[in-house]
């Protein structure tokens, strides 16, 4: 129960964040979808990977920001109708482009956000094993 | 207004997928994608299926942009596909991807279709 509380939280805010800037569009193209998921990717793999040892965090904290916030943040399905709308109003460029970008930009943001996790934390024990 | 019913449909969209997701690690090991995968294709059949009907634009934020949009997820789909990239399973990585985009873009233009005459 915690668990869902702690998720319901972060998850509004998440859906809200989202909204917010999905707003702002920038004409035709989905600029604002490709940041918030690529944005989102990042987050969530640098969350995962930091909490896995380096800073210990509660079960119903973790829940809120990943399971939560972030998730609810990024979005599938939009995603698949801007490519459908893209497919049905003939645009097949952009239809290929799209799904291409977001898989790529998508991808490396994730591997940026392990190697950094990752990185802080070498640097955090490496400092803790000098003081010691 | 319509931050608090995005909002309020994040929240349920997120818990459900949630429920869905435990239901699934009953059954399955616990970093296999085909929770994400399945919430992912579900919510763009719904999402094609809502987009093409007549609905007030409260009931559009709140069922779209709120609950589908909460539901579904994209960056548990992307760090789902780093993992098997980190662990070398290539291949795995690019079915991943390409089943998630076609299965998605398959179940919004059914959703729309059968939108069409339901």
């Amino acid at each position: 129960m915690k668990n869902v509380v702690a998720i319901a939280i972060g998850a509004f805010f998440g859906a809200v964040c989202r909204f917010f800037i999905s707003q702002l569009s920038l004409g035709s193209f989905p600029f604002t979808t490709l940041f918030i998921n690529v944005v989102g990717s990042f987050v969530l793999c640098f969350v995962a990977e930091i909490t896995v040892e380096h800073i210990k965090i509660s079960t119903a904290l973790r829940h809120m920001i990943t399971t939560g916030f972030i998730s609810s943040f990024t979005t599938f399905s939009t995603f698949v109708l801007e490519i459908v709308r893209f497919l049905m109003k003939g645009e097949f460029t952009a239809a290929i482009v799209y799904p291409l970008l977001s898989i790529v930009l998508g991808l490396l943001a994730s591997i940026f956000g392990f190697e950094l996790a990752r990185a802080v934390s070498e640097r955090q024990q490496k400092e803790e094993y000098e003081a010691a | 207004m319509n931050y608090l019913i995005v909002g309020v449909g994040g929240v349920i969209g997120a818990i459900l997928r949630y429920i869905v997701g435990k239901i699934f690690r009953e059954v399955m090991d616990k970093d296999h994608p085909a929770a994400t995968l399945f919430i992912n294709v579900i919510g763009s059949f719904l999402i094609g299926y809502l987009s093409t009907n007549h609905l007030s634009s409260e009931y559009k934020l709140f069922l779209m942009t709120g609950l589908l949009g909460g539901f579904t997820t994209y960056s548990a789909f992307m760090i789902e596909t780093s993992r098997y990239i980190k662990r070398e399973k290539h291949t795995k990585a690019f079915i991943y991807v390409f089943v998630s985009i076609i299965f998605g873009i398959v179940a919004a233009g059914v959703g729309i279709w059968l939108a069409s005459f339901i």
